[in-house]
């Protein structure tokens, strides 16, 4: 496999191996919760900054780091673009993706709907941290990374989102076996 | 299996897919870009040396200060900056924080651009939390996490510079709903000149959570712990997150 970075004399960098590995982990983390903004311009700027800060990437949560970067940089844009309202667009956006998502997956139609329901209830960063978790498959160190907290605090927030999800659940007729 | 997050778990994004060279033409083109960049004007090493010797000198600050600030709470100094070509973004809302960056001023207000600070490094990759501009007694601008009580806390003038009113210094912002600026009215003035534990904070927050209705959209998270210098909590809002951080300030 040939790198396309000059230095690297054909072979692929630490940096550029990093790049290619999680370019379309970052790409479609982006394309899915912040379509509405440049998705160039973030994917730039995330990468920019993973550059400059390479050597500080946490060892074993760089998927997580480069999301948690991502969405650093989808928020600054949106909010040089004056929309405020971004992180609510970004997760509201993403809840629909995800219930296209189930199905796929054999769930019966009232679960299906209780489910769609407590979702939309949530607060953004409620259904941020299980979308997170969930959708992207980001656990612990990963999580905390995207999340820009601690992985104990991560955690916490994570279970709180779960409590909160059932008790949506509930309210919405969802059964909990 | 009903469980609601155990169906969520089941609908994933695809998994990670190694980008090819020559596979996205675009993609190739932004990695030869970013590499092909000057590095960063100052490596990580000379970074942190710079910020442990800029924290030999503030600590000697925070001792003296630190008394004089908790009284200084109750009636909130205000200042001018005279020196503004650059700006101090601190980790914590104390004299002495862990990480202390210096940045250039720019044509941003002093809290945005401390906020590339939290946002992307080198103090935090997260949401950055409110943040206040303070005034140190050298003229100099600061910007500490937390409500503009904690100039005074951390022994510093509140600013009276343009920035002040700008973006997310505002303690309240003028956009969020009614509940949640009374939400935060409520927590400010429990704070005020009062010298709170962790567990009291956290009850106070949770009570004026609960009041306002609004536990369950909100939530709390501690920061560092308190030790014998920064005995007192105070709140630090994201209102963009719903989340209060109790940082540790000096009591």
């Amino acid at each position: 496999m040939q790198g396309v970075v000059p230095e690297a004399r054909g072979e692929p960098t630490a940096f550029e191996d990093m790049y290619r590995t999680y370019y379309r982990t970052v790409e479609r983390f982006v394309a899915g919760h912040f379509g509405h903004l440049d998705v160039a311009d973030v994917m730039s700027r995330t990468f920019e900054t993973a550059w400059r800060r390479f050597d500080q990437i946490p060892i074993g949560a760089t998927r997580g780091w480069l999301i948690g970067v991502a969405r650093n940089c989808a928020m600054n844009s949106a909010r040089q673009m004056r929309r405020r309202d971004a992180h609510v667009v970004a997760y509201t956006n993403s809840v629909t993706r995800w219930t296209d998502g189930l199905d796929r997956i054999d769930v019966p139609i009232e679960t299906r709907t209780a489910l769609i329901a407590a979702m939309g209830a949530l607060a953004e960063s409620d259904r941020e941290v299980l979308l997170l978790a969930t959708w992207h498959n980001l656990t612990g160190a990963d999580l905390a990374a995207a999340l820009g907290i601690s992985t104990s605090a991560a955690g916490v927030r994570l279970f709180r989102a779960r409590q909160r999800l059932r008790a949506a659940f509930e309210t919405e007729g969802g059964e909990v076996a | 299996m009903n469980d609601p997050f155990s169906i969520l778990n089941q609908v994933r994004a695809p998994s990670d897919d190694y980008l090819q060279p020559g596979e996205d033409q675009a993609a190739d083109d932004l990695l030869r870009r970013i590499v092909s960049a000057p590095p960063a004007p100052v490596s990580s090493l000379e970074e942190r040396r710079a910020s442990r010797r800029r924290r030999g000198i503030v600590i000697l600050g925070a001792v003296l200060v630190g008394g004089v600030g908790t009284a200084a709470a109750a009636t909130l100094l205000t200042s001018k900056p005279t020196r503004v070509g650059d700006i101090s973004c601190y980790s914590e809302a104390v004299a002495d924080p862990a990480i202390q960056v210096q940045l250039d001023a720019t044509q941003k207000s002093a809290v945005d651009t401390c906020s590339s600070a939290w946002e992307s490094g080198p103090i935090a990759f997260g949401q950055a939390p409110l943040l206040t501009e303070c005034v140190v007694s050298n003229g100099r601008i600061a910007v500490l996490p937390g409500t503009p009580e904690v100039c005074a806390l951390a022994g510093m003038a509140a600013s009276e510079g343009e920035s002040a009113g700008s973006g997310s210094v505002q303690p309240v912002s003028t956009e969020a709903p009614a509940t949640v600026r009374r939400m935060l009215e409520s927590i400010r003035s429990s704070f005020a000149g009062r010298c709170l534990s962790i567990d009291d904070a956290t009850l106070v927050v949770q009570g004026a959570l609960e009041d306002a209705g609004l536990a369950g959209d909100w939530t709390i998270e501690r920061g560092a712990p308190l030790d014998e210098v920064r005995r007192c909590s105070a709140p630090a809002v994201d209102e963009v997150r719903r989340v209060i951080t109790l940082v540790a300030v000096p009591g």
